[in-house]
């Protein structure tokens, strides 16, 4: 396995407060990478260190072996990376969107965006202020893919999309990055959206790294126990997370489960609830979710 | 790029460009009218209070009036410039977080800055050019506030006087390409357009008034006027001082160091102001020259010359501090 993507230690502080902290990942070459968290686990400053965008407070990142230098040009060619806001020039026409990225990159794919937007049926002489949120979408991917990217990083990408402009969108991602082996790490607060695409799941919160395997191995590895009243210490698992309602009790743990005997049920969870116990374990070590979901709204403010 | 560059600020070179247009066609028809209305009164064309006169009196201080604004506009009119294109060119892409989109194409966000720049920098530095010799002939044209009537414009004693100085010649490209760096660098290190904006016109202003009030009168060797110490006729027909008067003052008498007796000429001149005795007699008895500074006509290209340089240089400045803060921003 190759790392096209590889952080160590990465942290990045905005004033006092971190955005992200001590965060080592890998994402695997020709995989398709979801990283997944809550609002302001440090999402998007994860793929905008990746991106070259910001710069790192403590900690490496680096993409193809190098490191990333956020005014170097070397990782600008071989990253696409698309905006959770999406950014695009209103006044510009959808043929200028194009134009800009074949005057900007020099393995510009020209026939492909006309296709893929063809297949959406978006002409190309309307004016961008003027199309649909999907629509923009659209564009502001077609313009990523057609820079024939070694590395896809997507923030949010199918946010505040409706589910058939979603579902366009993704099938417009999985059908170019298929062909070409292109490795994607695409981040979303909603599980349900990754799952269908993703190889490989990283969990972000807390603003640190809580789990990356492969969506597989996540839910041959975990298992839903629910018992009595009271925590039982079970030898050989790790607990991640614990839910107490009156009588019952539920645990998510890790690894291989030994006989627990007849007053345990055992099930076996779906990523959801995986992710959601990786999730509700932060919130119970600290009510730091809390506040960095608060540091995430004063950063969204300034930014 | 360079596509890119023209396809985001041709709507404003445009507009800059129509709004030039219109400002020329009026500086004309200002021109013309007080040409007009002023010919007809110097050759006799009315009847001393009569209507006819009256109305071309009305006609030709209207136009003075306009022409007066109009000089107020092409003073402002750098600013305008880093206020319309300079402090947008970074802001405006951060603020709408279009740099993310740019930034993260195949160059590297210098190139995009320069680019950007340079193109606006260019046609800046061509419109202001074209305008500023329509200025120089339109200033020799009307009268405006702030100047001497019985003075040639064009004779340069008088385009050096601070109402005209400033809006032809070299110095108006100079401070168009100062407001323009200035805006931008503003905008980059602050990120948002409305604060660059004002922050924009603040520094400008400040960078105008201190050129004006402190540093524009230093930058050739100011020449010394003596008044007259003898009342006869021919002192009195002397001419005064021609050209941009910076105020009154004095001199030590070549050789009568001695006569001050060793106080400080401020002392003196103080002495002999509240003495009661008859200023020039009493400061030419302790050996000083009474009279004004002035720039002289002549030292115009000098100054010009050497103000444009002050703004240039100043503008490389801030092109660095521009750059600077665009490499170290973290979108």
């Amino acid at each position: 396995m190759t790392a096209v993507l590889e952080t160590k230690g990465l942290g990045r502080r905005y004033g006092a407060t971190w955005g992200l902290r001590d965060c080592s990942l890998i994402v695997a070459e020709g995989s398709i990478t979801g990283l997944v968290g809550p609002n302001g686990a440090g999402k998007s400053t994860l793929l905008r260190l990746a991106a070259g965008l910001s710069r790192p407070s403590e900690g490496t990142v680096s993409a193809f072996g190098q490191p990333i230098d956020p005014n170097g040009t070397e990782h600008l060619g071989r990253i696409g990376y698309l905006d959770q806001h999406r950014p695009i020039y209103g006044s510009f026409r959808v043929r200028d969107m194009l134009t800009l990225g074949r005057k900007l990159n020099p393995e510009w794919d020209d026939s492909l965006p006309p296709q893929l937007l063809a297949e959406v049926g978006i002409p190309l002489n309307v004016r961008v202020h003027t199309l649909s949120i999907g629509q923009q979408a659209q564009v502001s991917l077609a313009v990523c893919l057609a820079k024939r990217p070694d590395l896809l990083l997507l923030d949010e990408p199918a946010e505040s999309l409706d589910p058939l402009a979603r579902q366009q969108l993704f099938e417009a991602l999985l059908g170019t990055v298929a062909e070409r082996g292109t490795t994607v790490f695409l981040s979303s607060h909603i599980v349900s959206e990754l799952e269908p695409v993703c190889d490989n799941l990283i969990i972000l919160a807390g603003s640190s790294v809580r789990l990356s395997q492969s969506t597989e191995d996540i839910v041959a590895t975990h298992k839903l126990i629910i018992v009595g009243p009271g925590i039982p210490s079970i030898p050989g698992v790790e607990v991640i997370s614990t839910k107490s309602s009156g009588r019952q009790t539920h645990l998510l743990v890790r690894g291989v489960l030994p006989d627990l005997g007849p007053d345990c049920q055992v099930l076996q969870p779906d990523l959801e609830e995986v992710v959601l116990g990786y999730l509700t374990q932060v919130g119970q070590e600290s009510a730091r979710s809390v506040s960095s979901l608060a540091h995430e709204t004063e950063i969204g403010a300034r930014s | 790029m360079i596509w890119l560059a023209w396809r985001r600020q041709r709507f404003l070179l445009f507009s800059a460009v129509g709004a030039s247009i219109v400002l020329v066609v009026w500086m004309m028809l200002v021109a013309h009218w007080y040409q007009d209305a002023s010919q007809a009164l110097a050759h006799g064309g009315c009847l001393v209070g009569s209507v006819r006169c009256q109305n071309l009196y009305d006609a030709g201080t209207s136009a003075s009036t306009q022409a007066t604004v109009i000089a107020g506009v092409l003073f402002a009119a750098p600013c305008l410039v880093g206020i319309v294109l300079g402090a947008p060119l970074v802001a405006a892409e951060i603020e709408r977080r279009t740099n993310r989109l740019v930034w993260t194409q195949s160059i590297s966000r210098i190139r995009w800055l320069i680019v950007k720049w340079a193109l606006v920098a260019v046609a800046v530095v061509a419109l202001v050019s074209v305008f500023q010799l329509v200025a120089q002939w339109w200033t020799g044209q009307v009268a405006f506030r702030g100047l001497e009537n019985s003075q040639t414009p064009t004779s340069g004693t008088i385009r050096i006087q601070r109402s005209i100085f400033g809006i032809t010649g070299v110095v108006p490209v100079a401070y168009s390409l100062f407001a323009l760096v200035l805006g931008t660098a503003l905008g980059a290190v602050l990120r948002r357009t409305t604060w660059a904006v004002l922050a924009t016109v603040a520094g400008y202003a400040a960078a105008a008034w201190l050129m004006l009030t402190w540093v524009r009168q230093h930058l050739a060797a100011t020449v010394f006027f003596p008044y007259p110490t003898s009342q006869n006729a021919q002192a009195l027909s002397t001419p005064g001082p021609v050209g941009w008067p910076l105020g009154f003052g004095y001199r030590v008498i070549a050789g009568k160091e001695q006569l001050l007796g060793g106080s400080s000429p401020d002392a003196i001149v103080r002495h002999c102001q509240t003495s009661g005795s008859d200023l020039y007699q009493c400061t030419t008895a302790h050996g000083l020259q009474l009279g004004e500074f002035y720039q002289p006509g002549s030292h115009y290209w000098t100054l010009q010359w050497t103000e444009a340089g002050i703004y240039v240089a100043a503008a490389i400045a801030l092109l660095g501090v521009t750059i600077w803060a665009v490499r170290r921003w973290r979108a």
